[in-house]
């Protein structure tokens, strides 16, 4: 692995940890506020 | 991976997240293939009247990823995709939150807490002294002892920055530890039943000796529900202490003249842990915070739950994309040796805290 691929990695990484919780963050807050539709398995 | 080029194929660097939809819908299709074919099987078994084995959608999701990776490969226009599989793995963590109580947590962490410890002492001993004897680099056997004892390839990662170790030895030791999670994730459920461990022993002690957290979570999820939901909250303990972790690898090295200083001081210290500590950890426990509040009905933990599923099953195709023993089998023969004795004493290990924990002292 190069250093700026690396690099990039671990930036990458840091942001998806934000941007998971913004996703699921957005589907808790439509459970909390009742308008999560049913999701089937 | 440590030699995959995830730079965008020419027409679609223009439109960053349009590069993404091949590799998504690869991910999707697998996923829904994996899960087809375990109801099929199971329909057909129904039909036939024969005890036909009930091979998990995790299991099929990974070995179907596994078959084309290592045989047509994975074309350079898929890749931005199938690499975002950590992404999904960690909204799943997230959402997998509504399942448990605050009060759950603080039992099963705390419990998980101590056996972590445990862990990564006996993880960090025996890699340090196999390093020795096996005569790699004191950075490399830094690496693997990071990678061995807190979360794979995020605290090897991590760990490269901070005690500025080159791109050879976190290749290697990346490689080591992506070859290990995939032999741990065919092995451990099977060692697991044939030890008939509950789903409570078998989920802890996945969570505490798989390496990477995608193959700790498949590794759970392919024993049961229950045993990969308890797999990934110990390993989300075990992913916390990461900025601890590196911070001591950093002042040591640091202290040898051999990497860049690290800030001083309480509150530099506070931040060099900040910075490393995995953030969707948070998410998760906010959601278990909800859950514990009752902001949620039966009918939202259901669907929140089955969410997480969804965003676990395109997690296992990418996991199963991502392994490509072509690639896995340049990590070098002494840190996948040093890696894998590591693997089967902190098993070992692990294996007899859990049961001893479960069976002696009731936890």
């Amino acid at each position: 692995m190069s250093a700026p691929e690396s690099q990039r990695r671990a930036k990458f990484r840091i942001s998806t940890d934000w941007a998971a919780v913004i996703v699921a963050g957005v589907f808790v807050l439509a459970a909390v506020f009742g308008v999560l539709p049913k999701i089937p398995w | 991976m440590t030699t995959v080029d995830t730079a965008p194929p020419r027409g679609v660097a223009a439109l960053p997240v349009l590069r993404f939809v091949p590799g998504l819908v690869l991910l999707t299709v697998i996923g829904l293939i994996g899960k087809w074919a375990q109801g099929k099987l199971k329909d057909i078994g129904t039909a036939t009247h024969t005890a036909l084995p009930d091979i998990e959608y995790v299991l099929w999701a990974i070995v179907l990823g596994l078959v084309i990776s290592n045989t047509v490969g994975v074309p350079r226009i898929f890749r931005a995709g199938v690499n975002s599989y950590e992404f999904w793995l960690k909204i799943g963590i997230v959402l997998l939150g509504a399942r448990f109580l605050l009060g759950d947590l603080t039992k099963l962490g705390g419990v998980s807490l101590v056996l972590v410890f445990i862990d990564i002492a006996v993880a960090t001993s025996i890699v340090l002294l196999l390093g020795k004897l096996f005569r790699l680099g004191g950075k490399l056997t830094s690496l693997l002892a990071l990678g061995t004892a807190i979360c794979g390839v995020s605290a090897i990662i991590a760990g490269k920055g901070a005690i500025e170790a080159d791109d050879e030895d976190s290749g290697y030791a990346i490689a080591a530890i992506l070859t290990l999670g995939a032999v741990a994730l065919f092995t451990f459920p099977l060692i697991g039943h044939s030890l008939h461990l509950s789903d409570h022993e078998y989920g802890i002690w996945a969570g505490l000796a798989v390496d990477n957290t995608a193959e700790t979570t498949a590794a759970g999820k392919l024993y049961s529900d229950q045993a990969g939901d308890i797999a990934v909250l110990v390993k989300s303990t075990r992913n916390a202490l990461i900025g601890f972790a590196v911070l001591a690898y950093a002042l040591y090295w640091s202290a040898k003249g051999q990497a860049k200083a690290v800030a001083s001081g309480f509150l530099g210290r506070a931040g060099f842990v900040w910075e490393k500590f995995p953030k969707f950890v948070l998410g998760f426990l906010a959601v278990s915070a909800l859950a514990t509040e009752h902001a949620f009905t039966k009918a939202d933990i259901a669907s929140l739950g089955n969410l997480s599923k969804w965003a676990f099953l395109l997690c296992f195709a990418g996991v199963g994309l991502n392994i490509n023993f072509r690639q896995l089998s340049r990590s070098g023969f002494r840190p996948f040796v040093v890696g894998a004795l590591a693997l089967v004493v902190v098993a070992g290990t692990a294996l007899v805290e859990v049961l001893v924990a479960s069976r002696v002292v009731g936890l």
